[in-house]
């Protein structure tokens, strides 16, 4: 398993390389350059300009810089802020910690309520249990979490004020926004939850630990559960992608500090730095977070564990 | 877009009866509950978006000072605005920017990704560097993709649809890829090259086929989400600037006054629901419909 987990992480430097690469090549496409493309942070003068583009190497040839944005991310150096000056690393760094307690919040809301919810479906198939579980699956599924966010605010924090609508400080003001925000997951989870347990609870070795007289609840559970969580895990990772997105837009919603708040304010003043690296660590975000997940399928399925049946 | 794998058996659907298969299709989606509401849904919000507009006593963008913040009423049943806007005029004429902000992305995506989809599926030479380049797109999150790409190119409502366009070819380029190459196993293939077809008529008649049912359940849940991702871009303004009256601009616009006058951001949210939920089932029953395994599971 050390074997399997070790060529797991080696393979995740390249895509992160190429991703980065990726990202540097999408910002070269900038109509002009980055220097003209940031003029309405501030009036520059022409030889203020060239004085940048020599200072940010812009006069160099296009692979030569991407070597150089290489080598630079590699010691930690994502340039600065056209508009504060400011190392961009340290203003991401800064804002991180938000974005993952955020995500993570949202993950928790679609795993407490998205599995309970396709457990039920799928235990009592077709009668009004599965009915109102799938409809309140299709709406989640529909919503726009922003839309949610907004008529939470409104019912919950202006009218109830039960919760605080915007801010960061403590743990109120992070249960409108997961909420907002885990919806969405929530309703996936719950479809494929349901979806795994209607197949796995037909197969054969269910019936078997039926037969042997093992009780419902340890067949549901010890047996059926399990073997449905691989699929559920994978989704998981995957829609870590969606969140990230989604993120951007709750952030926004609930005047909250974080990754996406960072980049989108930084798109409406064209400060490219800032753009490039939150979009850079973002897409690490979501790279690490995929590698996490299938490490943990070594722990969920022995067949990886032990190099059978792959 | 929906992380949701679309994998199909690969074969068209078999049709038994005698039936032309397209009258057969509609029967199955007719009886398919979902089936039904989703394409009464769809059907009325493309009549909205095209013959709404000339019900409309006045123009979306109209604004009247004696008639502000207007809660629902007779005369103005999804009340008025800041500015005295028709809140139902605005959110009818948003019907068509919102169905095209749906739409175009999803096409274009899918006009792009699925030739390539086949093409790859079909010759592994171009297969190797291609999907290399379609993994690492697919590293950043769709709508992150597409914030880099509105970055670049700037905010405004055509940039937001050529952005997640772009940020969904991979997605289609892999469902078309997957199911060519499962089509390729099947053996009519061979059949097609010992009748001495040519590549492109392989590709483009034979194996086209193999995708286009997993191709139209795709587009139509991606519509869906386009709508969710472009109206969401357009509220935290990279999309439709004022006073466009796109759903996700006209909620942007009424978010300041949502204390005092909720109706501003409440209807253009239920509409985008609405529109949202008739193509998810829509999507959902033609998933059931024209996939013969999940048919046959039942």
């Amino acid at each position: 398993m050390a074997l399997y987990v070790a060529k797991r992480v080696l393979l995740t430097i390249p895509v992160l390389f190429a991703t980065a690469l990726l990202i540097f090549g999408i910002f070269q496409l900038i109509p002009g350059d980055v220097v003209q493309a940031s003029m309405t942070v501030k009036l520059m003068t022409s030889a203020e300009q060239d004085a940048i583009r020599e200072a940010l190497g812009l006069n160099k040839p296009v692979l030569e810089r991407a070597a150089a944005y290489t080598v630079a991310l590699l010691q930690g150096d994502m340039g600065r802020s056209f508009r504060t000056g400011q190392p961009v690393l340290s203003m991401l760094l800064s804002q991180l910690p938000y974005t993952l307690i955020l995500i993570a919040a949202s993950l928790f809301v679609a795993v407490l309520i998205g599995i309970p919810l396709g457990l039920a479906a799928a235990l009592r198939r077709n009668s009004w249990v599965d009915s109102s579980a799938m409809t309140v699956s299709v709406l989640g599924a529909s919503i726009p979490q922003y839309w949610l966010g907004l008529v939470m605010i409104l019912i919950i924090a202006v009218d109830l004020r039960w919760l605080p609508a915007t801010g960061s400080a403590g743990f109120e003001t992070l249960i409108l926004p997961a909420l907002a925000l885990g919806v969405g997951q929530m309703a996936i989870i719950a479809r494929l939850t349901r979806s795994e347990m209607v197949e796995v609870l037909q197969s054969d070795y269910v019936r078997t630990a039926e037969a042997k007289g093992l009780g419902r609840r340890t067949v549901v559970m010890g047996h059926a559960f399990r073997n449905s969580l691989i699929p559920i895990v994978t989704m998981l990772g995957l829609q870590v992608g969606a969140l990230l997105g989604g993120a951007v837009v709750i952030e926004v919603v609930f005047a909250r500090p974080g990754l996406g708040t960072i980049v989108v304010q930084s798109i409406l003043k064209r400060d490219i730095p800032v753009i490039q690296g939150g979009i850079l660590m973002i897409a690490a975000i979501f790279v690490l977070v995929n590698l996490v997940v299938d490490v943990s399928y070594s722990f969920l399925d022995p067949r990886i564990r032990t190099g059978e049946g792959s | 877009m929906t992380a949701v794998e679309l994998e199909f058996g690969g074969a068209a659907p078999e049709v038994a009866e005698a039936e032309a298969p397209i009258r057969v299709f509609f029967r199955r989606l007719m009886r398919h509950r979902s089936g039904q509401v989703g394409l009464i849904g769809v059907v009325s919000i493309f009549a909205l978006a095209i013959f709404g507009p000339f019900l409309m006593q006045s123009s979306p963008t109209a604004v009247v000072s004696g008639q502000k913040l207007i809660g629902p009423s007779i005369p103005f049943p999804f009340g008025t605005d800041q500015l005295g806007r028709d809140v139902l005029t605005r959110v009818v004429f948003g019907a068509q920017l919102s169905l095209t902000l749906g739409l175009v992305p999803v096409l274009l995506a899918a006009i792009v990704g699925v030739p390539m989809g086949v093409l790859v599926g079909y010759s592994p030479r171009v297969d190797l560097i291609l999907m290399r380049v379609m993994d690492v797109m697919m590293a950043i999150p769709a709508l992150v993709f597409a914030l880099a790409v509105i970055a670049v190119l700037g905010p405004g409502l055509n940039n937001v649809m050529l952005a997640l366009a772009i940020a969904w070819v991979p997605y289609y380029v892999r469902m078309a890829r997957g199911n060519v190459k499962r089509a390729k196993s099947n053996g009519y293939v061979e059949f097609a090259v010992a009748a001495g077809a040519t590549d492109t008529r392989i590709m483009f008649v034979h194996l086209l086929q193999s995708v286009a049912a997993p191709i139209i359940v795709m587009v139509t849940i991606g519509i869906g989400d386009a709508i969710l991702s472009g109206s969401a871009l357009s509220f935290i303004g990279l999309g439709a600037p004022p006073p466009t009256p796109e759903w996700g601009a006209i909620l942007r616009d009424g978010r300041e006054f949502l204390r005092i006058a909720w109706w501003i951001s409440v209807f253009p949210g239920l509409m985008i629901v609405v529109t949202v939920v008739s193509f998810n089932l829509l999507g959902d029953a033609l998933r059931d419909t024209l996939d013969p395994r999940v048919r046959r599971g039942g």
